[in-house]
């Protein structure tokens, strides 16, 4: 079976501009299913943009995405979000937590949107909390914990759903080097234990040292560093 | 520095235009409607004032009989008592003219061996060529106003007849006359000399009136010493009544005008606050950069004022718009009470320009102080976590919370204690409006927290984070939310104060018209009486009894006073007693041994039940004494009533001006009327209670007219305000929203959200308003009106306007949350997620 054909996200001459500056030029990727795929390169080379592509947070300006045998680019943005809210978790470096809502809630949230029935809610959240050293902090809001256990309760909200994908913008960035080693560990187990595909951008050569493959972006093209 | 920082401050409002444009239009819309308003109060003042100086013409005082006429040697002893004094003794009465004589038009009798003065006092001018000395010398002859000549087909040498009372007579056009003062709106009358006058009217000897130019001095001496039987009396006095209702009428306006300018306050307050909490870490980096806090200040201050000159400056031309409007809607409520103005266009006043301008400046530096101060304490440390800012909206709400209560106790010592003056009461009225703004973002927490309890894990995910979203940016929506319940209970209080107006007037005269058919006589003379006397009335089929009324003012040390002569039908009086004790004043009533004054008499002149009024009478000063006093909405001079009795033995006059008709109860209202209608001819109109009562409610309706159209002024500054906070909460939670797409809200799911929190503001804002509304009502009904016009009425609470309130804010807070959430629906991932 060759690469393409056991591809299970795929980027084909895919471009995108934000104005005058052109961040991906035609680049191409393939990703299988369940690997963890490190995104390295310089900032601003376009590793942000092209989590968001595969994302669907945003749309490629020409060429293909294809997750999952969908074409993401035919999608409208209705159709973008229901698969996100059913396939896709998400880390960001600033944790973006909904500062409104509890630990508990926050990691709820994607069941919630998917209308698992409550008792099902409480019994994953309960038992992913748990499995995160969260328990103890589940009704307490974002403002009110460290952000090391800001970053795992982002973590608990990518995975509850047991998404196919996960999608994480530097996501040790703002930790210190102990915490952003154990967050790290953390995501890789979670998403090892549920087979979700894992990408993850950052500049951390650690990080790029544990994933099977890592690619790099240079001058808007994809280039496989290890794989 | 200050250029660069200026610099900054201006391209910030260029990349947000629509925050520019909201605080632009929060500024014009309070600086329009006040100055709108004070533009259309003072032309509609200007108008009255021109045209009743017009009116009077050089008059300055006239001597008015207490009985019916004076007696003409009257004129010549003031003639020659004051051989300087200015003075023209005139005949008036109505007569009929033209096919059936149908056509009514004032008889004047001048002197014209006066010249001029005669002429010039009672404000005709004869035409050029008309003979005035025939005038004279002829019998019968008259000058007819040029109009009616041409509608007759009359030429000079034609004749014609008037009907005089039940009398009629030929007379003979010798010229036309015309009106020479700006009163058009009165109608020219048929002149005729005071001796042909005398003889057509039957008041041989006897004149009406004579009008009067005096200095102080003429004024002083006359008035000490007037002639047998007659009474001086200001010719500006006469408007008192009018000019005492016009003022309160426009203090009204103008304290909805400043509330307007109040509610304008909140926006300016929230878009300033908004566009330096949205700079506070630019603001960090510039102190850290060594920028002083003078200078920030300053800068805020600079860019405050340059929003103010442009905002104020569309404000002026907006309020000169808006005045265009109103001001007919204002000279038409004052036409409607009692009067026709005859001045109908805006005059402005630079002075109210300068005003309006003056309070757009003042009200901007106010409302921006606090976000200018808060921005220059901003510590080189930099940007605050909103987290922060809104702990600290939670610490001001509550602070807001602690303050109303001292404001609402010193409003209530003010009414309980405070001067009785309109000023007092509308402190109090706007110290109970700013304690209600101040306990409304705490109350909306409370509110949320409630909510927030009975709805977690039942309601989902999407409504406890709008429920949430409404306490977690309280830094925005308190200010909004605030002005929403303001601009809400402002809508509740007057419309509960026009309800209550409303069904107390429609009560009135329910009570009040205890007849069916009403006949008015349109002229001075015994038409009514003799019919009343003949008896055919109670004889027609239908008819169960009469009550018969004669009307005259007296001149008294209160100012003028009606007094109303009463023999009730079968119905009794048709008063409503609001004080004293009601059967023993209906007694004394009755046996002529007391009277009962209407509310708003003893409201002005500070008299109490049991107080004696001293009238003059033609037998002397009399002391009639006042056993009660009566509801009463009638909006010309206050009134007494006596019995007819009474007043006949004092004044000797047994005329009559009104008579009730009541029918039996299966009468057939419109066979009465067919009946009764040849019987009084021309000398009397005849209406029925339904038709009186339909045409004061339409004049009543017409009347609070011009505080709708202010209502939804202030409800658009209101919706401005709730938009601005809206479009300001959607800025600062991008990235939150953003983060919810990104976890699979679909945009109308997210919208829906966004709407769901709006609606709650809106929730809150009217549910604020429910309480700070009735209170403004209670106000309304109970102090301001009572002090402005001396009437009292019943506060009637309609759950309807309280719900149809809170109905509004919803609408008005999801109507404004349209546009936020769909612009948050269709929020760019890509850049609201970007890391900094």
């Amino acid at each position: 079976m060759n690469a393409e054909a056991s591809a299970w996200i795929e980027l084909k001459n895919v471009t995108k501009r934000y104005g005058t500056q052109t961040v991906l030029d035609g680049a191409s990727v393939t990703v299988e299913r369940g690997q963890f795929v490190a995104v390295m390169g310089r900032s601003g080379s376009g590793k942000s943009t092209l989590l968001r592509l595969i994302g669907g947070l945003e749309a490629a300006d020409t060429g293909v995405v294809r997750v999952d045998d969908t074409d993401l680019t035919t999608l409208t943005e209705t159709e973008r979000a229901r698969r996100r809210r059913h396939g896709l978790g998400f880390v960001f470096q600033s944790f973006n937590l909904i500062p409104t809502l509890t630990v508990a809630e926050n990691v709820e949230l994607p069941l919630a949107l998917n209308d698992v029935a409550p008792d099902e809610i409480r019994r994953s959240r309960g038992a992913l909390l748990a499995e995160l050293g969260l328990a103890n902090c589940a009704e307490r809001f974002p403002e009110d914990i460290s952000g090391g256990e800001q970053q795992r309760v982002a973590i608990a909200r990518a995975v509850i759903h047991e998404p196919k994908l996960v999608l994480a913008d530097e996501p040790t960035g703002n930790l210190d080097a102990e915490t952003a080693q154990h967050v790290l560990e953390l995501l890789r187990r979670t998403c090892r234990e549920r087979n979700a595909t894992l990408i993850v951008a950052s500049h951390s050569a650690e990080l790029a040292a544990q994933a099977n493959r890592v690619l790099t972006i240079r001058a808007g093209r994809i280039e496989d560093l290890r794989s | 520095m200050t250029g660069l920082l200026r610099r900054a401050s201006l391209r910030f409002y260029l990349r947000h235009p629509w925050q520019l444009g909201l605080a632009i239009a929060g500024i014009s819309l309070g600086v329009g409607v006040y100055v709108g308003v004070s533009l259309a109060n003072d032309s509609a003042a200007r108008a009255f004032d021109v045209t009743a100086a017009e009116v009077r013409g050089p008059l300055t005082h006239r001597l008015l009989p207490l009985d019916d006429a004076l007696d003409e040697r009257s004129y010549a002893e003031l003639v020659l008592r004051d051989g300087t004094m200015t003075a023209a003794p005139v005949v008036e009465t109505e007569v009929g003219i033209g096919p059936r004589r149908s056509r009514r038009v004032p008889l004047l009798g001048v002197d014209p061996i006066r010249g001029a003065t005669a002429f010039r006092m009672a404000q005709v001018a004869p035409t050029r060529g008309a003979d005035l000395a025939r005038l004279v010398v002829e019998p019968d002859t008259v000058l007819l106003p040029e109009d009616l000549a041409r509608e007759l087909g009359l030429n000079v040498g034609g004749s014609t007849t008037l009907r005089i009372g039940e009398r009629e007579a030929t007379v003979r056009v010798i010229g036309f006359v015309a009106r020479s003062g700006a009163d058009v709106a009165a109608e020219p009358p048929i002149v005729a000399d005071i001796a042909t006058a005398q003889e057509l009217t039957g008041k041989l000897g006897r004149i009406d009136r004579i009008d009067l130019e005096l200095t102080d001095e003429q004024a002083r001496e006359l008035g000490s010493a007037p002639p047998n039987g007659a009474v001086l009396v200001a010719a500006e006095n006469e408007d008192s009544a009018f000019r005492e209702l016009t003022t309160a009428f426009r203090t009204n306006l103008t304290a909805l005008g400043l509330l307007a300018l109040v509610v304008g306050m909140f926006l300016i307050y929230g878009t300033m606050a908004f566009a330096i909490l949205q700079r506070t870490q630019t603001l960090g980096i510039l102190r850290t950069l060594g920028v002083s806090r003078r200078e920030i200040l300053a800068t805020i201050l600079w860019e405050t004022l340059g929003l103010a000159a442009i905002a104020t400056t569309l404000g002026l031309v907006l309020g000169h718009l808006l005045a265009i409007g109103l001001v007919g809607l204002v000279l038409q409520t004052i036409g409607d009470l009692s009067f026709n103005a005859a001045v109908g266009a805006v005059e402005p006043s630079p002075w109210i320009y300068a005003q309006g301008a003056a309070l757009g400046f003042v009200a901007t530096l106010i409302a921006a102080l606090k976000p200018a101060l808060d921005a220059a304490r901003i510590t080189p440390a930099a940007a605050l976590r909103r987290a922060v800012l809104e702990r600290r909206a939670h610490a001001a709400a509550r602070r807001a919370a602690y303050l109303a209560l001292p404001i609402l106790a010193a409003s209530g010592l003010i009414l309980a204690f405070g001067p009785s003056e309109l000023y007092a009461a509308f402190a109090a009225l706007f110290g109970v409006l700013a304690a209600g703004a101040l306990l409304t973002p705490l109350a909306t927490v409370a509110l949320m927290g409630a909510l927030d309890r009975v709805l977690v894990r039942r309601a989902g995910i999407p409504v406890t984070l709008a429920v949430r979203g409404v306490s977690a940016s309280l830094s925005r929506t308190g200010v909004a939310t605030a002005a929403l319940a303001v601009a809400v209970a402002t809508v509740n209080g007057v419309g509960l104060m026009i309800a209550s107006f409303r069904a107390s007037l429609d009560d009135w005269l329910g009570t009040t018209l205890t007849a069916d058919i009403y006949l008015s006589a349109v002229e001075d003379d015994r038409g009514l009486a003799d019919l009343v006397a003949s008896g055919i009335l109670l004889e027609l089929p239908g008819v169960e009894g009469l009550m018969v009324t004669r009307a005259r003012v007296v001149p008294t040390a209160q100012g003028d006073v009606a007094i109303r002569a009463v023999r009730p039908g079968v119905r009794g009086y048709g008063l409503t007693l609001v004080g004293g004790d009601n059967a023993a004043a209906f007694d004394a009533l009755a046996d002529g041994t007391g009277v009962i004054a209407s509310e708003r008499l003893l409201f002005s002149s500070r008299l109490n039940v049991g107080a004696e009024l001293e009238v003059p009478t033609p037998s002397g000063p009399r002391g009639l004494r006042i056993v009660g006093t009566f509801r009463d909405f009638n909006t010309g001079v206050p009134a007494i009533v006596m019995s007819l009795d009474a007043y006949r033995r004092d004044w000797r006059d047994d005329q009559l001006t009104g008579v009730g008709v009541d029918l039996e109860k299966d009468a057939d209202e419109a066979a009465v009327e067919a009946a009764v209608r040849p019987l009084v001819g021309a000398s009397a109109r005849l209406r029925s209670s339904a038709r009186i009562k339909e045409l004061s409610l339409a004049v009543f309706d017409r009347t609070f007219k011009v505080t709708e159209v202010l209502r939804v002024l202030a409800g658009i500054v209101a919706f401005l305000g709730i938009l601005s906070a809206l479009l300001a909460i959607e800025l600062e939670r991008a990235r939150e929203l953003s983060v919810l797409r990104t976890l699979g809200f679909t945009p109308a799911g997210l919208g829906a959200t966004l709407l769901t929190q709006t609606g709650l503001l809106g929730l809150a804002a009217g549910l604020a308003a429910m309480p700070i509304g009735t209170v403004l009502a209670l106000l309304l009904v109970h102090v301001i009106n009572r002090r402005s016009f001396g009437w009292t009425m019943d506060f009637v609470l309609t759950p309807q306007a309280l719900v149809s309130g809170v109905s509004l804010a919803v609408i008005a807070a999801l109507l404004a949350g349209i546009y936020p959430a769909w612009r948050a629906s269709r929020i760019e991932l890509g850049a609201a997620l970007r890391e900094d």
